[in-house]
């Protein structure tokens, strides 16, 4: 039986209007500042609709947690009044995929009860008891508040390591941006696409630069194992790969792209 | 309790004059140009001992070509100040301490032929296939050039992990910076100073800012171990008081040694 294809929407979530470029590629370009989106992936086919990561809350919570980020969330790009856009309820996602849990990818899967939400074994354990430096990232506890990936109602599927979710859909677990972090990889008609989280934060970790064949992201836990994910990756089949936070991804409203 | 104590003289070996302050402080000024200035500390004991903690950076052609353009003012060459300042020839030094084998730490390892260098197990095997991102700043063999610690390897001598090595000096493993990077805890009349190395750029790095208690280095492998690290120096606060001296800190050379001499009242 062929494995069923599928098709990946970029959705726009809003954007960080002034982003330290060297968060994105590590100790390149100090001091630039660049536009960054957040982004969702809505994945469609087989009769499913799947979405990979569920982007920032509002405004106001990006305002009163993470100060440091300037931000342009409107309410209606939204994430929900996006899929509506797009013809979709909340009830109509079938399940949700997190790349990883830093509040900028998953502050909204309370938007979505019931909903399977697929994530990593070490990135929930590191995510309920991060270094300090990562608190605020993960909205964890030790900070004094309640990351919504544990919110009552979402219904968290822990996996541990690589693994098909559904036929034409697997997930590569891939530390380095975070303990846990997760690319997802999609059967396409035009082969395999990779939506690859923060792990590549814009097109440039992948592709390289004159001194090294990937940049790993300014924001990071442990580079040693983000060097082996390179060589993994190195090694996974995809035709095309989707960063986490390129303006670029969005040139092309539907993957693959004629 | 040690019977020796020391004195710790920082020597100043040149300097980076524009350095991205964020290298010394993670994702704090990036941005932000500072100068970073080149500092190996001769400690000289109560017991007659003369030991040198690091040993600098290349000459600045060199570095000009493999790494970045250096500021070095005449007169600041490690061997000629030893002789000047302290009359010491490198032959009379009992042996050195290389906190860890980044170029700017070790590149005079060369010039004390014959002498131990004490170094960590972990800090040479990492030396030796580092990152990608670490091949210049260890000039490893990948790097496709001979860094100047290589020239001086069999005078290596390699300690696992915590290690009293003399009387009043012990070696402490502190891995963030580098993979092995190791502090000296030395005794004096004031008590245990920790030449932190790496691991601590600046004072900044450890009085930290209104959100985080301490701040890492910009240059690491491993942000984890790091914050690990940290703990373990907050415990040797804790428990043995020690006075921390971070590695490139321009106010460290502001004092002729270490302890500074109490001013009369």
């Amino acid at each position: 039986m062929a494995i069923p294809t599928y098709t990946i929407k970029p959705l726009y979530l809003g954007e960080m209007t002034k982003y330290e470029k060297s968060m994105h590629t590590f100790t390149f370009d100090y001091g630039v500042k660049m536009h960054s989106p957040y982004l969702s992936f809505l994945v469609q086919g087989n009769g499913l609709n799947i979405l990979v990561d569920t982007g920032p809350k509002n405004y106001e919570v990006i305002k009163k947690y993470h100060s440091h980020v300037e931000a342009d969330v409107p309410p209606e790009v939204h994430i929900l009044k996006v899929l509506e856009r797009e013809g979709l309820k909340p009830e109509d996602i079938d399940f949700i995929i997190c790349t990883h849990l830093h509040w900028d990818h998953c502050q909204n899967n309370d938007c979505f009860p019931g909903k399977k939400v697929y994530t990593q074994k070490r990135e929930v354990l590191y995510a309920i008891n991060p270094i300090e430096l990562h608190w605020y990232t993960y909205e964890s506890p030790q900070c004094g508040l309640s990351p919504v990936w544990a919110a009552a109602g979402t219904k968290l599927v822990v996996l541990d390591g690589d693994e098909e979710i559904v036929p034409g859909i697997e997930v590569f677990l891939t530390p380095g941006h975070t303990p846990g972090s997760q690319c997802v990889r999609v059967n396409t008609e035009d082969g395999y696409y990779l939506i690859a989280g923060d792990t590549v934060n814009i097109y440039e970790n992948w592709a390289g630069n004159a001194k090294y064949r990937h940049v790993p992201a300014g924001i990071h836990v442990n580079l040693i194992e983000y060097e082996e994910t390179f060589k993994k990756m190195d090694k996974i089949e995809f035709k095309e790969i989707l960063p986490g936070h390129d303006m670029k991804v969005l040139d092309y409203p539907l993957y693959p792209h004629k | 309790m040690p019977k020796a104590t020391y004195r710790i003289y920082p020597i100043y070996l040149g300097e980076i004059p524009e350095h991205d302050k964020s290298s010394f402080t993670y994702m704090v000024d990036m941005g932000k140009k500072t100068t970073c200035p080149f500092i190996s500390f001769l400690l000289l004991g109560s017991n007659g001992r003369k030991i040198l903690v690091d040993t600098g950076p290349c000459d600045a052609e060199w570095a000009a070509e493999y790494h970045m353009p250096l500021n070095i003012p005449a007169g600041c060459e490690l061997t000629a100040i030893l002789k000047e300042r302290f009359q010491i020839a490198p032959e009379d030094l009992d042996y050195l301490i290389c906190t860890h084998l980044h170029w700017d730490h070790s590149c005079g390892n060369h010039k004390f032929p014959g002498k131990k260098i004490y170094v960590q197990k972990r800090e040479l095997e990492y030396a030796l296939d580092p990152l990608p991102i670490h091949r210049g700043t260890y000039e490893s063999p990948q790097y496709g050039v001979v860094s100047s610690w290589v020239k001086a390897k069999d005078q290596l001598e390699l300690v696992d992990g915590d290690t009293e090595i003399d009387d009043g000096i012990r070696l402490v493993l502190l891995p963030g910076h580098s993979d092995g990077m190791q502090g000296v805890l030395v005794h004096t009349e004031d008590g245990e100073y920790l030449l932190a190395g790496d691991c601590i750029n600046l004072y900044e790095n450890w009085t930290g800012n209104a959100k985080l208690r301490h701040i890492i280095g910009g240059l690491h492998s491993d942000v984890k171990a790091y914050f690990k690290t940290y703990e373990k120096i907050e415990a040797l606060e804790r428990d043995e008081h020690i006075r921390i001296i971070p590695g490139h800190d321009p106010a460290v050379l502001e004092h002729e040694a270490y302890p500074v001499p109490h001013t009369p009242v």
